[in-house]
């Protein structure tokens, strides 16, 4: 019996353990006077005191006379869950990311050292990448639903959120990151190079993403693959319209008896890998992957914000986010396609549609072709060419709908954070001359 | 045959061919490949030559073909794009409706320009007059005893009472009295069910497959995919 994995739900017992174990609080410390003990590795004096000292490395078993560490570390290292913000200087992996994106020099790398270590690797929120991502996620979201909402006032609510999934959701940011170049760093821990993605596949961390609530139902909608509305979702749900799961239980209670028999066979410090040991990983491993990348492109935008200001922040999410393309057209399938046409020539009082045969090839033949215009009075509303009438028809009106609701009013139209100049660059001229966008005046149909 | 040896590559083939066997497989498909003769070379030459499309041909007439440049127009045919929004669909304070230019930018909206000939609109045949909006008949001045009384009659008797049979009765359209009413679940499985189902058991494995592809290909145009 197959039983999804409710890898959210299974960070409970990390935060319940956390306070008592003696890593956790050493983590919330290590800031201040460690950091200041730090020596700095010079290239002269390294391979002189890489000779005279004792290894230093015992605590993770390490046998550092065969398998020398690449990097002097200061003591202790591989027991903090990430690398110290003082090691950001060293890393030549930050340096180039930071050089590579062209970010302000105002941005520190320690603080872009601080957005690739994800709440699954380092679940201490002063250390770890949550609080900027937050912020970077609300920037990203804000300046795409303004973009949708100025350039294709039209679209439907489930397309609109279809679009932001397609343009801010976690799957293209994880592309972004890709295409950033960022690598991963295996398991995190205090010694990897603070350069590498840190993120953990066994501990999904527990972080805060985004405004929404949690339903009451929530778990009978997960299991019984329950419909949602698209009003209740404007109401309850994220930005891209999933519903904003529970906050973590324990994980025993989710798991099968047979699991949990399992698990209590190994020791309680070791979790399980709940993943197939493939190359590429499991769904769930995938999806774990693609959120920390996530969250690590929200929190550059975040760090951005933070550092360099507002009109920086938008101009690198223009560049990064909102330039990419995303065919707008394929993100609708329709039910009724007439019937919603009828409907719309009602609402805004048009003659109602008159579907008309333009022209036709081969009606007797095995391969025919119809094309059929949809007219309302003397005006084409759509054309569809299909092997059938009926086809042709309903591919004529689907035609005419989606010119409906992917209606823009041009490429050049402004948004409103445009007018949030700053006063003293001519920001009062630039208020005088808003225009309102134009705003649909709602949806055609309940979805 | 001259015409064919006078080539080199089929020359070599017809040595190939002299020094094996015949019955070489390899040899089958030069035996069998068609050659031109001199007598058809012509006739397959002049069927090749196609005059221009007329829209590549300067008229020398115009004064623009003088000059140096001249611009032709002359797209190859495709579905049309749904980001060209139609005149009717732009909003009031849209500034290409303001411009008034519905007659330059938005001629195909206005009349189908099918080589570039206006086409008067109701002259182009409709398809699926019953089910259109337009030709359905409008009875707006249903009451609510009306309505009462169609639900009665179609909850009493499915069967004599059919959509159609009411919609008639009553004057109004067939989604009209389903909006009003639906019949029981027994009728509905009766009539729509159990006589498909029945149906359906006897479909062999290529009738099964020709129709769950037909319901893929629905689901795909429904979604825009072809």
């Amino acid at each position: 019996m197959m039983k999804r994995l409710r890898i959210e739900r299974a960070t409970g017992q990390l935060l319940a353990a956390h306070p008592s174990t003696t890593s956790t609080p050493g983590a919330a410390l290590r800031s201040s006077h460690r950091a200041s003990q730090v020596p700095v590795r010079h290239q002269s004096s390294s391979a002189v005191e890489a000779k005279s000292h004792t290894p230093l490395y015992e605590e993770d078993g390490t046998d550092h006379s065969r398998f020398p560490p690449l990097e002097k570390l200061p003591p202790n290292t591989s027991a903090l869950p990430s690398p110290l913000p003082s090691r950001a200087l060293q890393s030549a992996k930050l340096a180039a990311l930071h050089a590579r994106l062209s970010l302000s020099p105002k941005i520190p790398l320690q603080t872009l050292a601080r957005t690739l270590v994800d709440a699954s690797a380092d679940p201490n929120p002063q250390f770890n990448n949550s609080s900027l991502a937050f912020l970077g996620s609300t920037i990203i979201n804000y300046h795409a639903s303004e973009w949708f909402m100025v350039h294709y006032p039209r679209l439907p609510m489930d397309v609109f959120y279809a679009a932001m999934t397609g343009l801010a959701g976690p799957a293209p940011l994880h592309r972004i990151a890709k295409s950033w170049g960022i690598e991963s760093a295996a398991v995190p821990g205090g010694e990897v190079d603070p350069g590498l993605l840190q993120f953990s596949l066994e501990h999904p961390g527990e972080s805060v993403l985004g405004f929404g609530y949690t339903r009451t139902v929530v778990g009978k909608i997960n299991k019984n693959n329950w419909q949602r509305s698209v009003a209740s979702k404007v109401i309850y749900d994220d930005d891209f319209g999933q519903a904003v799961p529970p906050p973590s239980q324990q994980p025993k209670e989710e798991n099968n008896p047979a699991e949990e028999e399992e698990s209590e066979e190994f020791s309680e410090s070791v979790p399980l890998p709940k993943f197939s040991p493939t190359s590429y990983g499991s769904e769930q491993t995938r999806e774990l992957s693609e959120k920390a990348h996530a969250n690590f492109v929200r929190a550059v935008v975040g760090a951005m914000y933070a550092h360099c200001g507002r009109e920086a922040a938008k101009s690198f999410v223009k560049a990064h986010v909102l330039s990419r393309h995303l065919d707008l057209e394929r993100l609708f399938a329709f039910k009724h396609p007439t019937l919603e046409l009828a409907m719309l020539c009602a609402r805004e009082e048009f003659d109602p549609p008159v579907a008309r045969l333009l022209s036709e090839t081969g009606r007797l033949s095995r391969t025919p072709v119809f094309v059929v215009g949809i007219y309302s009075g003397n005006d084409k509303l759509g054309e569809g060419a299909g092997a059938t009438l009926e086809q042709a028809r309903l591919k004529a009106a689907m035609h005419a709908l989606k010119a409906w609701y992917l209606y823009s009013p041009g490429e050049r139209a402004r948004v409103p954070s445009d007018m949030l100049g700053d006063e003293d660059e001519g920001g009062a001229e630039k208020k005088k001359s808003w225009e309102p966008v134009y705003v649909d005046i709602g949806e055609l149909i309940s979805r | 045959m001259e015409a064919t040896l006078s080539r080199p590559a089929a020359r070599c083939c017809c040595l190939l061919k002299s020094t094996t066997t015949s019955s070489t497989p390899r040899l089958l498909p030069s035996q069998q490949q068609q050659t031109r003769q001199k007598s058809t070379r012509a006739r397959h030459k002049a069927a090749l030559h196609i005059p221009p499309h007329p829209s590549f041909l300067s008229n020398p007439s115009s004064p623009s073909s003088s000059g140096s440049t001249t611009l032709i127009f002359n797209p190859p045919s495709s579905a049309p794009s749904v980001f060209q929004t139609p005149f009717k669909f732009l909003p009031k304070s849209d500034p290409r409706r303001r411009a008034n230019l519905p007659q330059n930018l938005f001629s195909s909206s206005i009349t189908t320009n099918f080589a570039t000939q206006p086409v008067d609109v109701s002259s182009l045949p409709t398809i699926f007059d019953d089910r259109s909006p337009a030709t359905a008949p409008k009875n707006h001045s249903l009451t609510k005893e009306d309505v009462e009384e169609m639900r009665r009659l179609r909850l009493a008797d499915p069967v004599e009472n059919s959509v159609l049979s009411l919609a008639r009765q009553f004057g109004c359209s067939v989604m009209f009295v389903m909006m009003c009413v639906q019949a029981g679940k027994e009728h509905r499985d009766k009539v729509h069910v159990e006589p498909h189902a029945a149906a359906r058991e006897r479909w062999g494995p290529k009738k099964r497959e020709a129709k769950e592809e037909r319901k893929r290909r629905m689901d795909m145009l429904m979604r825009g995919e072809i």
